[in-house]
């Protein structure tokens, strides 16, 4: 594995549920390399997502540790939690999520004004980002004029615009059909080895398994093979 | 008596020629005439750097020197309905799928033409921007405006207005000091609200093939009352009652 960028130790997370409390990841320790493309597998409901959240530092963990590039992201007060996130982690998710009012263009370039990027940088970087990803004739459309496979290129392009060090991806193709997920997961995958941007990627699908270079699944929430 | 009535008139003078020279006295002049309590009818046109034209059709309602407008569209179909409000310098943009507004950045490029969502808006200058007078001369008064947050369209502008208080042309820079467009005010006519320049056509040197322009079609003065700007009536369309 190349240099370590992301490492977790005994990672729990528990979540009320009504009287109850759920254990959505009881212990996980997982070491994430630099420039990996990593799958994360395992059942419906075993923390897949729970585990991601944690990492992509969109969640708090309830105990144990998150070490990225070195720095212990844990102990960051929020304020700095969130600035590390956005500058640093981008996503992709299973149901796109760009914003409905916004054309291709504008979904792609909204995360750079939130990063603060100058005019002419952001018109630089989108000129390159939608090249790479094959979108340039759809800049136009807003998300509902656009296909399921044209939805998720816009969301890659906007994941990867900012230049993120790591790209999550919740079930990316969940949503679309089988050869324009497979078209997706083969962007994606020549992505990770030109940018040499770290994928971490949760999906059941075994195409992405076989791509990838190296599969975690997580079941019961703990990691079953590391 | 005559060192008195000398005395006077100096001071009198003095605090003239300072009024006329005050920026942002200028700026307040200039949107007063730009932008007038109004229903605007405007064309704007965008030539990609492959040579295609797209057009977009526009209504404006505005009050207060812009510092309310509602812009909705008319052409091309595809945006009809997902109009914009601003209320100080927050815009929203309609959702007609969901119903919905949602909250947007005024210096997203609007569509990726070379306008923002705050020139689309035309936001104001005078709330936006602290001006400082750079030079003047018989014709024109040349301003700095540097933006007062850091999500303005532009983070500085240098804006010619010549003396019947027209804008002339505006250069925009990044924080980091690069020019990202130009921006030259043509075509003094008078649309229904007075003369003054009827469109404003912005390139960048970015890509110097692209040029995108705002051409105001025809202007009606008109006083709409405060409930027409609210978020609640991008789809209610007050206005159109009145």
């Amino acid at each position: 594995m190349s240099e370590p960028l992301i490492v977790t130790r005994h990672l729990k997370k528990d979540y009320p549920l009504g009287k109850t409390m759920v254990n959505a990841l009881r212990g996980v320790d997982v070491t994430i390399g630099r420039g990996e493309y990593l799958c994360v597998a395992g059942p419906s409901g075993a923390g897949k997502s729970t585990f991601l959240n944690l990492i992509g530092l969109l969640d708090r963990a309830t105990t144990g540790e998150i070490q990225f590039d070195g720095e212990a992201v844990e102990t960051l007060k929020p304020k700095a939690f969130h600035r590390f996130r956005r500058q640093r982690i981008a996503f992709i998710f299973q149901s796109f999520n760009l914003v409905p009012v916004l054309n291709a263009y504008e979904n792609i370039e909204f995360p750079l004004l939130i990063q603060k990027v100058e005019a002419s940088e952001r018109r630089r970087r989108i000129d390159a980002v939608t090249e790479e990803v094959g979108i340039r004739d759809w800049l136009k459309h807003r998300p509902d004029e656009l296909s399921g496979g044209q939805r998720q290129r816009v969301a890659i392009a906007r994941a990867l615009v900012t230049k993120p060090e790591v790209v999550i991806a919740d079930e990316p193709t969940a949503n679309l059909d089988s050869v324009t997920g497979r078209t997706i997961l083969d962007m994606m995958e020549r992505l990770n080895k030109e940018e040499q941007t770290t994928f971490i990627i949760a999906s059941h699908d075994g195409a992405l398994m076989d791509k990838a270079d190296r599969v975690i699944r997580i079941v019961d929430g703990l990691v079953q093979h590391a | 008596m005559k060192f008195l009535f000398v005395t006077l008139l100096s001071v009198l003078f003095a605090v003239a020629t300072w009024a006329q020279d005050d920026p942002l006295g200028i700026i307040k002049a200039m949107e007063k005439k730009m932008y007038p309590n109004a229903k605007t009818e405007m064309l704007l046109v965008h030539i990609t750097s492959q040579g295609e034209r797209e057009e977009y059709k526009l209504v404006s309602y505005t009050k207060t020197n812009n510092q309310k407008i509602i812009v909705r569209f008319t052409a091309p179909a595809r945006m009809v309905g997902s109009d914009l409000i601003m209320l100080d310098r927050n815009v929203w943009a309609f959702d007609p799928a969901s119903g919905r507004e949602v909250k947007i950045p005024t210096n997203l490029s609007f569509g990726g033409t070379g306008f923002s969502y705050g020139d689309v808006l035309r936001l104001n200058f005078s709330d936006n921007y602290v001006p400082v007078l750079q030079a003047s001369d018989a014709k024109t008064w040349t301003l700095e405006l540097t933006a007062k947050e850091r999500d303005a369209p532009y983070y500085r502008i240098v804006l010619v207005i010549d003396r019947g208080f027209n804008p002339q042309k505006g250069t925009c820079y990044t924080r980091a000091g690069d020019l990202v467009k130009t921006m030259d005010y043509t075509e003094p006519k008078d649309q229904g609200a007075g003369t003054k320049p009827a469109t404003i056509t912005v390139k960048s040197p970015l890509d110097e093939k692209e040029v995108s322009s705002l051409t105001i079609v025809k202007e009606t003065r008109k006083d709409y009352p405060d409930n027409v700007f609210n978020k609640r009536n991008l789809s209610a369309r007050l206005e159109e009652k009145l």
